[in-house]
C-alpha cells in the first residue's frame, strides 16, 4: 500500500507492504524488512535491518506526529480540508473572511465596517499566552463585518474579520 | 502563628511545587482555580480546590477578594502566592496580614521597598553594592532626567521604575534617539503598570545574569544560598539556568554573596528572596533587582544545598529559625533547569497551545520534574505558557550537562510545540560547554534556529514505517487533536508581551 506525504517542505512517499508481523517497507527505491515489535496508539517499536525503533505517535490535525530518539517529526497527510482550522486558514487567503488562529483574547480592534484595508494592514489584536499579536489583512478590500469586540474570549477558527476584497486582489498574499 | 491548611493563590507547576511541600509537612493544600483550569493538575493533586472565577486572571487569580473568600470558605489560615500573579503584590500581602491569613513570604513593607526600581537601587547604593550609573537623583523631572541622561555613556537602557518581564525596557544607542526614547518608554510604562516613572541607566552589553538566593528567618537569621546563572534567555525570560556559575571565582562569589545578604538585611528581610545582578565582561557586578518571591528556577539551588526552599518559605512564615549560618553552607555538584514552554522555538517562540496527546516525563538517576500538566490535559492560551521544568544535578557541570542532554532525549512531549530539542542543541552547544554564556546567547547562536525535522538530512526510514502503520490502524485519525497547523502563524505579525 503506498502512503504519500510529505515533511520537512518535501514530499514522501513509501509502499508498505505487511503480513502479520512482517513488513516489506520501499522507500525512494530502497526495499526494507521490517518486524513489528508493537504497535498501540501511542507507540510502535519495529526492528528493521537489526536495529530496533521506539517510536512515538500521535494523530493530528490530519498529519502524524512522531517521536524518534528525541527528535520530533510531522508527516503530513494529503489535504483532505476536512479541517475547519484549515478551511479557515484556506479561506482567509481567498475570500478576505478572516478567523482566529489561536484560542485566545482581542484586546483591540482597529477596524470598523466600510474601512478601507491593504494586505498586512493591522486589523485587530489578539492576545493568548500573555503574548499580544497583530492579526493581519490577507487581502486589499473594504471591511465588510466585524464579528469580534474587544476583551472578548475566541477560538480556533471563530470568524473575526470579513473584508469583501478588491477586484484585482484575490490571489492568497502568503499561506 | 500556625500554619494548618494554605491556600495556593497560584496554578500550574508551581502550585503544584506547593502543594507537595504541604503534604511533606502535614499540611493542608487548597488549590484556587478559574473556569480555564478545571482539568488542571494542581486542581487534581490539592487537598480541595476552590473555584474562584472566569478565564481572565483579572477575574480569578489577581482577584484578592476572590481569593480571601476562598480562604474563609475553607479555612486555611496561610496563603502561599507562588511567583507571578499576586506573589509580589505588597497590596495583597497586607491584606492577608489584615484578614488574619499569614502570607507565606516576606512582609509587605519589604515587597513594597523592592517594588520600585529606584528605590531598590537606592537601598543597594546604601549598603555599598554596586549599582550601574543612572538618572536616579533626577527623579521625574523631564529636564533633569534628560541632562543627567546625557552624561551617562552610550549606549543606555530606558527602564520603567515599576516595571517587570522586559516591558518599557528599551537599549538606545545614540544620543539623538534619547528623548524618543524616554518618551515611549513612559507611554508604555503607564500603560503597562499605571505609574510612568522611567530612569536611564548605563546599558552592560552582553552580561551574564547572576543571582543570588536569599533565605531569612523571622528572628535575624539570613544567608545566601550561593548563585544561579540565568544568561540563556529570550525576550528577557530565562529558559537554561545552571548553579554554580562558572564566571564566579571563590573571591568574587563571596563579595557578590556578601552584597545580597546586605541589601536583604537592611530591609530586614525575611522569607525567600533573590537578588539579581548583571556581570560585565571585566568581571565588575551591579545590581539589577530583587525578586521577593520564590523563584521559577530555586530547584537548582535546592538539589546543590539540599535545603527545600518551599517547605523553608512556610516554616518561616509560622516562626520557625534557621538552623544552619552561613559557614555552614557549603554546595555539592552541578545543577541544571531547562524550562519546557508550549512555545515554537522556530517562529520566534510564538505560544503554542493545545492538547498534549503525548506526554511522558522523563526520570532516572538525578533527574527530577516539576511538572504542571499530564498526557491530554489541554495546554490553555490564558496563562503562561510553562509546562514543566526538568532539573538534573550531577558531581560536576560536565556530567550535569550529559544528563540533562539524556533527560530531554527522553522527554516524551507531543500536540504541542516545545523547545526540547533547541535546549538539546544549546547544552551541546561548545560555546555553552565552555562556560561562555551571557544575555545574548540565544540570538548570537541560534538565530535562524530550525528543528532537524525541517533539516536537509533525509528522515529515518522508521517515521515514515511507523507514519504508514499508523495510518493503516482502523482508528486512525479518529483521535484528531486541537493544535495549530504551524501555516497559520505565518498570518501573523511580529509578537509582543502582554498586559495581562
Amino acid at each position: 500500500v503506498r502512503h504519500d506525504y510529505t515533511g520537512g517542505g518535501r514530499p514522501l512517499s513509501i509502499d508498505l507492504r505487511r503480513e502479520g508481523r512482517e513488513a516489506r517497507a520501499t522507500i525512494e527505491g530502497r526495499t526494507l524488512s521490517a518486524t513489528i515489535l508493537h504497535e498501540d496508539d501511542r507507540c510502535v517499536v519495529v526492528e528493521v535491518d537489526g536495529r530496533v525503533h521506539t517510536v512515538y505517535l500521535a494523530h493530528c490535525d490530519g498529519a502524524i506526529e512522531i517521536l524518534l530518539g528525541g527528535v520530533r517529526y510531522r508527516v503530513e497527510k494529503p489535504e483532505r480540508g476536512s479541517d475547519r482550522r484549515r478551511a479557515g486558514a484556506a479561506g482567509a487567503a481567498s475570500d478576505g473572511k478572516v478567523t482566529t488562529p489561536m484560542p485566545g483574547k482581542v484586546v483591540s480592534v482597529h477596524v470598523r465596517v466600510g474601512d478601507r484595508v491593504t494586505v498586512g494592514h493591522a486589523l485587530l489584536v489578539l492576545e493568548s499566552m500573555k503574548m499580544q499579536n497583530d492579526v493581519l489583512a490577507p487581502v486589499d478590500g473594504t471591511v465588510a463585518s466585524v464579528r469580534c469586540a474587544e476583551g472578548v474570549p475566541v477560538e480556533y477558527g471563530d470568524l473575526l474579520v470579513e473584508i469583501t476584497p478588491d477586484p484585482t486582489s484575490m490571489e492568497p498574499p502568503r499561506s | 502563628m500556625g500554619v494548618t491548611r494554605v491556600l495556593i493563590a497560584n496554578r500550574g507547576e508551581i502550585a503544584v511545587r506547593i502543594l507537595r511541600a504541604c503534604r511533606e509537612l502535614g499540611i493542608e493544600s487548597v488549590a484556587v482555580y478559574s473556569e480555564a483550569d478545571r482539568e488542571a493538575l494542581h486542581v487534581r493533586l490539592a487537598d480541595q480546590a476552590v473555584a474562584i472565577g472566569p478565564a481572565e486572571a483579572a477575574k480569578s487569580y489577581l482577584d484578592m477578594d476572590a481569593l480571601v473568600a476562598a480562604a474563609r470558605r475553607t479555612g486555611a489560615d496561610a496563603v502561599h502566592p507562588g511567583y507571578g500573579f499576586l506573589s509580589e503584590n505588597a497590596r495583597f500581602a497586607r491584606r492577608c496580614e489584615d484578614e488574619g491569613l499569614t502570607f507565606i513570604g516576606p512582609s509587605s513593607q519589604a515587597i513594597e521597598e523592592m517594588g520600585d526600581k529606584i528605590a531598590a537601587r537606592a537601598i543597594a547604593a546604601r549598603v555599598g553594592a554596586p549599582i550601574t550609573p543612572g538618572t536616579d537623583a533626577a527623579g521625574e523631572d523631564p529636564v533633569a532626567r534628560l541632562k543627567a541622561a546625557r552624561k551617562i555613556p552610550l549606549p543606555v537602557m530606558v527602564k520603567a521604575a515599576g516595571g517587570g518581564g522586559g516591558k518599557g525596557m528599551r537599549v538606545v544607542h545614540t544620543a539623538a534617539e534619547l528623548e524618543a526614547a524616554i518618551t515611549a518608554a513612559g507611554r508604555e510604562a503607564t500603560s503597562s503598570f499605571g505609574k510612568g516613572h522611567v530612569y536611564v541607566e548605563r546599558f552592560i552589553e552582553d552580561p551574564r545574569h547572576i543571582e543570588f538566593q536569599v533565605l531569612g528567618d523571622q528572628h535575624g537569621g539570613l544567608v545566601h544560598l550561593f548563585e544561579r546563572e540565568c544568561s540563556i534567555q529570550r525576550r528577557h525570560q530565562k529558559l537554561v539556568e545552571e548553579t554554580p556559575s562558572v564566571a564566579l571565582t571563590p573571591a568574587l562569589r563571596e563579595r557578590m554573596g556578601e552584597s545580597a545578604v546586605r541589601i536583604a538585611r537592611e530591609i530586614g528581610y525575611h522569607s525567600a528572596g533573590t537578588i539579581e545582578f548583571l556581570l560585565d565582561r571585566s568581571g565588575e557586578f551591579y545590581f539589577l533587582e530583587m525578586n521577593t518571591r520564590i523563584q521559577v528556577e530555586h530547584p537548582i539551588t535546592e538539589l546543590t544545598t539540599g535545603i527545600d526552599l518551599v517547605a523553608w518559605q512556610i516554616r518561616i512564615a509560622r516562626g520557625e529559625r534557621l538552623p544552619f549560618e552561613q559557614a555552614d553552607l557549603q554546595p555539592r555538584g552541578h545543577a541544571i533547569e531547562c524550562r519546557l514552554y508550549a512555545e515554537d522555538p522556530a517562529r520566534g517562540f510564538v505560544p503554542s497551545p493545545g492538547r498534549l496527546l503525548r506526554y511522558a516525563e522523563p526520570s532516572g538517576p538525578g533527574v527530577r520534574v516539576d511538572g504542571g500538566v499530564y498526557e491530554g490535559y489541554t495546554v490553555t492560551p490564558h496563562y503562561d505558557p510553562i509546562l514543566a521544568k526538568v532539573i538534573v544535578w550531577g558531581e560536576t557541570r560536565e556530567v550535569a550537562r550529559s544528563r540533562m542532554g539524556r533527560a530531554l532525549a527522553d522527554t516524551v512531549c507531543l500536540g504541542v510545540e516545545t523547545p526540547i530539542e533547541l535546549l538539546r542543541e544549546i547544552l551541546s552547544h561548545e560555546a555553552f560547554a565552555a562556560g561562555d554564556t551571557h544575555t545574548g546567547f540565544l540570538p548570537q547562536h541560534f538565530a535562524s534556529w530550525k528543528p532537524t525535522s525541517e533539516g536537509p538530512a533525509p528522515w529515518p526510514d522508521a517515521v515514515l514505517i511507523a507514519a504508514a502503520l499508523a495510518d493503516s490502524r482502523p482508528a486512525a485519525g479518529a483521535a484528531a487533536a486541537m493544535t495549530a497547523p504551524n501555516g497559520l502563524w505565518q498570518r501573523l505579525g511580529p509578537w509582543r508581551v502582554g498586559s495581562s
